[in-house]
């Protein structure tokens, strides 16, 4: 019995998907956490190395960005921000959305009613004029910014859950459940969630990318970070104006989003095929 | 009838149920004792499941309520009101007490847990046991319901087991806590008939093994005739007519009873006929029944022409790479 659940469990950490999504996600949370040991001086300005090319000097290997900071040093420095707000933006919202969801789905009436014309109210206003308005009056940086996400991105999840909860509410399954007397958080918590986890897991790995390249965009507004303050989204954005004669200013931090994002997106397919049991989507 | 305590365990007055303004069930009385099967008979739509389902008090969250009536339920704290209980009071008696098994066993097992994480969950849920001490329990109750290697099943999702097993899986989870009550609603009518006459055995053995009363709601009368003791034959939400299965059989009072008595197909009533036959159905119209079409032999099929589908040499083959390996893999580990 112990000896078929280990066999199962070992294989399921085999996988491609797995290794090369924890590896990536790994490594780069690993560089951005200890950024300020292996890499020093990402804010240092020295005019007289400007916009050096990559792999032709040992001090700046991946070149320098159009002030002379060194690429490299500024990119994992930046993925302190970055990540920030995508991991912890996309966290609130989940866990706001998913519990809306939830409760609007399996209750129905009154507050089903009130949450998802809150949302569609919501989904109708464009998301630079909220943030803009949201801005103004909170003020910027970094905490409002993730804030200011999680407000305009849990209706996603809320809806998205909503509507497999409406599905599976109905199914015999949870009726027997509550035929044998589990209470209304258990049968929301411990058998619904179970159930429609997957869709949302790639929503939430799909919004991570998103997110990092909206804090960008604010940052370009000015409604973001401080623009001195290093950030994925932020040097992509700076490098724009050098990507004919300068490709390397852009294509490095485009690089660690790219990367960033796959990880995600591999350990993300790897959890939703292991929590489904029946194995429908590994194949 | 042998049993002593004939005192019912519950009773069902004057109950009534209505969605919105439509009644779906008309002051229906009935009772239920320990040890005896009820079998409630009915079409679709008679209120069969509505009234297992108020006695649950599972239907209320479907928009019911209760006009009138009463259900009393003779437990461990003397008798009780069921409709005058709340939902959390309630919560606590189903499973304990009364347990239910549901038509359909493909979609009533959540498809994300395993079958031991299920049968435990009553366990830990009412009896507050251990998950190790539950797991143990729901392998014994996996043997008592006759399914086997009850240990690799713990283990199993419910997609990896026959329609028959998911149901044997289902009552080991309704009778987890020793149940006094036992509503199967329509428990064999998924199945095909040989593992309906296993499922039939399996209920009546572990009724006896466990005293319990079972009501029994089926359409099937040869189920009926198998497994009941008493019988309530339900029409549009109406008891029409209650009494001893045997007699009930022998000497059918109400139009409807006989209705369905009529639509049982009899074994060897066919004898002699070189094709299948059509016969007319008994309908209720009114009070009284009325006969619609009329009886002609089916002898349609032109067995001299060319046959419009026939196949021949298929072979289907399935890539087993995953399974073998995995067979290997556990082999391996033991």
């Amino acid at each position: 019995m112990s000896a078929n659940r280990f066999s199962v469990n070992l294989s399921n950490y085999k996988s491609l998907e797995f290794i090369l999504g924890a590896l990536l996600t790994g490594g780069i949370c690993f560089l951005v956490v200890f950024s300020d040991f292996l890499f020093q001086g990402a804010d240092k300005i020295n005019l007289s190395s400007r916009l050096l090319e990559p792999f032709t000097h040992p001090d700046h290997f991946f070149g320098t960005d159009p002030l002379g900071r060194d690429i490299i040093a500024r990119v994992v420095a930046g993925g302190k921000v970055s990540l920030q707000v995508g991991f912890l933006s996309v966290a609130g919202a989940v866990v706001l959305g998913v519990i809306m969801g939830l409760i609007s789905g399996y209750y129905r009436g009154f507050w089903d009613v009130i949450v998802m014309r809150f949302a569609d109210v919501q989904l109708a206003m464009p998301f630079i004029l909220l943030a803009i308005t949201f801005i103004a009056i909170v003020g910027g940086g970094l905490a409002n910014m993730i804030f200011l996400l999680i407000i305009s991105q849990w209706v996603q999840y809320a809806r998205l859950v909503r509507g497999s909860v409406l599905s599976l509410r109905d199914r015999e399954f949870i009726q027997s459940a509550e035929a044998i007397g589990v209470s209304h958080f258990n049968i929301l918590f411990r058998h619904l969630l179970p159930n429609l986890i997957g869709p949302v897991i790639v929503l939430t790995t799909l919004n991570v990318a998103n997110n990092i390249l909206l804090e960008s965009s604010l940052t370009f507004l000015g409604l973001g970070v401080d623009p001195l303050t290093p950030s994925w989204g932020g040097m992509l954005a700076d490098g724009r104006t050098y990507i004919q004669n300068a490709w390397w200013v852009s294509v490095f931090p485009g690089l660690a989003i790219l990367l960033t994002v796959l990880g995600l997106n591999l350990l993300g397919d790897w959890l939703r095929d292991s929590l489904d049991p029946t194995g429908r989507t590994s194949r | 009838m042998t049993d002593i305590s004939s005192s019912p365990i519950l009773t069902v007055e004057n109950l009534s149920v209505e969605f919105g303004h439509s009644r779906v069930i008309d002051n229906l009385n009935f009772s239920v004792i320990a040890g005896r099967t009820l079998a409630i008979v009915g079409e679709s739509g008679s209120g069969k499941s509505v009234t297992s389902q108020s006695i649950m008090r599972l239907a209320e969250s479907t928009g019911a309520s209760y006009p009138s009536g009463r259900i009393l339920f003779s437990g461990e704290q003397g008798e009780i009101d069921l409709l005058s209980q709340s939902q959390e009071a309630m919560r606590s008696i189903r499973g304990k007490d009364i347990a239910m098994i549901f038509q359909e066993p493909m979609t009533s097992l959540n498809p994300v847990f395993t079958i031991g994480d299920q049968i435990s969950e009553s366990l830990s849920l009412h009896k507050k046991l251990t998950k190790s001490a539950a797991l143990d329990e729901s392998m014994k109750l996996l043997k008592m319901v006759r399914l086997p290697d009850a240990e690799d099943m713990l283990n199993r999702y419910p997609h990896q087991l026959s329609g028959g097993m998911r149901q044997r899986v289902m009552i080991a989870m309704a009778l987890a806590c020793r149940p006094k009550v036992l509503i199967a609603d329509e428990p064999t009518t998924a199945l095909d008939v040989t593992i309906q006459a296993q499922i039939l055995t399996i209920l009546n053995d572990l009724q006896k093994e466990l005293n319990m009363a079972v009501i029994f709601i089926t359409h099937d009368m040869g189920v009926v005739a198998e497994i009941a003791d008493d019988v309530v034959v339900m029409w549009k939400g109406k008891k029409v007519e209650q009494g001893p299965v045997k007699e009930l059989f022998a000497n059918p009072q109400h139009p409807y009873t006989k209705a369905l008595l009529a639509a049982v197909p009899k074994l060897g009533s066919m004898a002699g006929e070189p094709f299948p036959k059509r016969f007319p159905i008994t309908v209720m119209d009114g009070e009284g029944t009325r006969l619609v079409g009329e009886e002609k032999t089916q002898a349609t099929a032109c067995y001299d022409k060319s046959p419009l589908l026939s196949v021949r040499d298929l072979v289907t083959r399935f890539d087993s790479k995953k399974a073998f390996l995995d067979v290997s893999l556990i082999e391996y580990m033991r």
